[in-house]
């Protein structure tokens, strides 16, 4: 059994992301043409992306349409396969809820991150526990949960290319984000 | 494992199958023999008249080839086929020694896929086993640039992009039908998880909660998904409607739940899960209520996939800093190494259960590659098309 112990104090893990987070995605459906042809291979009858929602309503979770801006604050760290948040970050933390708590109308986001090792779905639900990790440590601190959203990169965003160590304890991480 | 005389059953499972749309040829319960896997039959493929007739005999011959169950020979062979082709139809006969024809298989429409439906129909009628040369792969590449949804014949012809999200997309899984594909798209900024229709080009979202939604899986029957969502604060594997909606969850964890594959029955379903330390597999009733139990026995074992025979969970199993795929009875007990050249990740069973399409990288590069598990060779499936990877078979 891993020992998560759940007191606030240990809860924690990480988020974050710094690169792609930063943009807004740009919805860029396949035309009614069909298929984008890479191999010189074509076949017709391929979807056309297009999103009606399926009527399902985005509830509880905060608007990002208009992008995130990472980099305000500092990046925390984890452990290999860990989503303790680790004493060393919770002067980051700390600074990042007093932020919260004096601009109640701003949005922050959470984002997790993994080192390369691991496999990508395992490695996904590992990134959301350190940003649901990093999420709780600051609604212990007084933060209110509505203002506080979270999102898992899992190991698609390293900020460090490396295969040693030393890139992966860069890359996981969990990073801090105004909602703009 | 030996091919009992249930055979019969299974045959006529099959005929239903794998006569879809155009495939005419004569069934007979009786005519088939038993076909041990292992046993390699002799086969040769004579000249093919008509237009396409060369083209179409070289397609089949290496159809016939990957099937496992046949070397094909340019002289002798138990069996002969005969054909011809055109640009849009084939038709074949295959003969045992000087007798009548065996099965008389035909197929129309694109020439490449006509054949498959040929290959496959002698295979069936051959050996009661079910053909793989119709079924496609979808899989993920970022060829573009990010990762993005592409589907492939068995053979990497005919592959098409079905996405141009320009964020990521990552996890698709294909129905049985071969008719939709589930898959996790960050388009909206979060990971949601789609459900794109092959026919109608229509994609819906299904799964949008707070948080992670992942790794869909659709029931044999096609009427639910089994995914990972951390909409109640922790990743946990739930079942929901494939068209969105009722939702149920099955574990309640301190660790994360990921990968979800069900059994052919619809009735269980395999996960991995990190609650007891290391990742491992587990195996949970779909219907939820409990009994869960392990199947890996130790190390760091993820992406479970269930064979549609029901007999063997496939998975990646991390050693000395890569990954190994590896199986293991259903029923748990010792798990045997597959593949372990370079790093072998994201196994998925073919619909023979027989071959298995995961996903190698070696020397930085990552392609897919279609193992044989009978004749333990593995076939490299992508070439020159990026990193490709977590491939899921149609068919199952």
């Amino acid at each position: 059994m891993k020992t998560l112990s759940w007191s606030p104090l240990l809860l924690i893990a990480g988020l974050a992301f710094l690169l792609a987070g930063c943009e807004s995605p740009t919805p860029r459906p396949v035309g009614p043409g069909g298929a984008i042809d890479d191999s010189g291979d074509v076949i017709g009858n391929v979807p056309e992306t297009t999103d009606d929602g399926g009527g399902i309503p985005e509830r509880d979770r905060l608007d990002i349409k208009g992008g995130v801006s990472y980099g305000k604050w500092g990046v925390i760290h984890f452990a290999f396969d860990s989503a303790v948040i680790g004493e060393e970050d919770r002067g980051t933390l700390e600074e990042i809820a007093k932020w919260c708590k004096e601009n109640p109308d701003k949005k922050l986001m959470v984002a997790g991150h993994c080192d390369e090792r691991g496999t990508l779905e395992y490695n996904r639900a590992l990134g959301q526990r350190r940003a649901s990790a990093a999420r709780d440590y600051l609604v212990h601190l007084g933060v209110s949960p509505k203002q506080v959203g979270t999102v898992s990169y899992g190991e698609e965003q390293p900020v460090d290319l490396g295969h040693n160590e030393e890139a992966w304890a860069k890359n996981r991480r969990g990073e801090f984000g105004e909602v703009q | 494992m030996t091919l009992p005389s249930r055979s019969i059953v299974r045959l006529l499972a099959f005929a239903a199958l794998a006569l879809l749309p155009h495939v005419d040829s004569l069934f007979a319960a009786h005519d088939v023999e038993v076909v041990k896997p292992g046993d390699v039959i002799a086969i040769r493929v004579a000249a093919f008249g008509g237009p396409s007739g060369a083209e179409a005999a070289k397609i089949l011959a290496a159809d016939l080839d990957r099937s496992g169950w046949f070397k094909v020979v340019g002289n002798g062979g138990e069996y002969v086929v005969e054909g011809s082709a055109s640009a849009s139809s084939v038709q074949g006969k295959v003969f045992k020694a000087a007798g009548a024809p065996v099965i008389s298989p035909s197929a129309s429409g694109n020439l490449r896929r006509a054949v498959h439906e040929v290959a496959d129909a002698i295979v069936e009628k051959i050996t009661g086993n079910k053909g793989i040369a119709r079924a496609r792969i979808a899989f993920i590449s970022d060829k573009s640039g990010r990762k993005e949804l592409y589907v492939t014949d068995y053979d990497f012809h005919n592959v098409a992009r079905l996405t141009s999200d320009a964020s990521i997309v990552t996890a698709p899984a294909f129905n049985r039908a071969g008719t939709k594909i589930a898959f996790t798209s960050y388009r909206s900024g979060y990971p949601d998880v789609y459900v794109a229709d092959l026919a109608s080009g229509a994609r819906r979202v299904v799964a949008r909660y707070p948080g992670l939604n992942s790794g869909a899986a659709f029931s044999p029957d096609g009427a639910r998904l089994a995914l990972t969502l951390s909409k109640d604060g922790n990743p946990e594997l739930y079942v929901m409607s494939a068209a969105g909606g009722n939702l149920q969850r099955l574990t309640r964890t301190r660790g994360g739940e990921s990968s979800p594959s069900w059994s052919p029955d619809g009735k269980q379903i395999a996960y991995s899960s990190d609650d007891g330390g290391r990742p491992q597999i587990y195996v949970i009733p779909a219907a939820g209520g409990g009994g869960v139990r392990r199947v890996s026995s130790g190390g760091y074992c993820t992406e479970p996939s269930w064979s549609p025979d029901g007999k063997q969970i496939a998975y990646s199993t991390m050693s000395g800093g890569h990954f190994a795929v590896a199986s293991v009875a259903a029923s748990g007990g010792e798990a045997r190494t597959l593949a372990s050249e370079g790093s072998c990740e994201d196994p998925d069973w073919a619909p023979n259960s027989r071959h298995l399409v995961f996903a190698r990288t070696v020397g930085g590069r990552t392609d897919l590659y279609i193992l044989d598990t009978v004749r333990k060779d593995a076939v490299q499936l992508t070439k020159n098309f990026g990193n490709c990877t977590q491939p899921s078979w149609s068919g199952r």
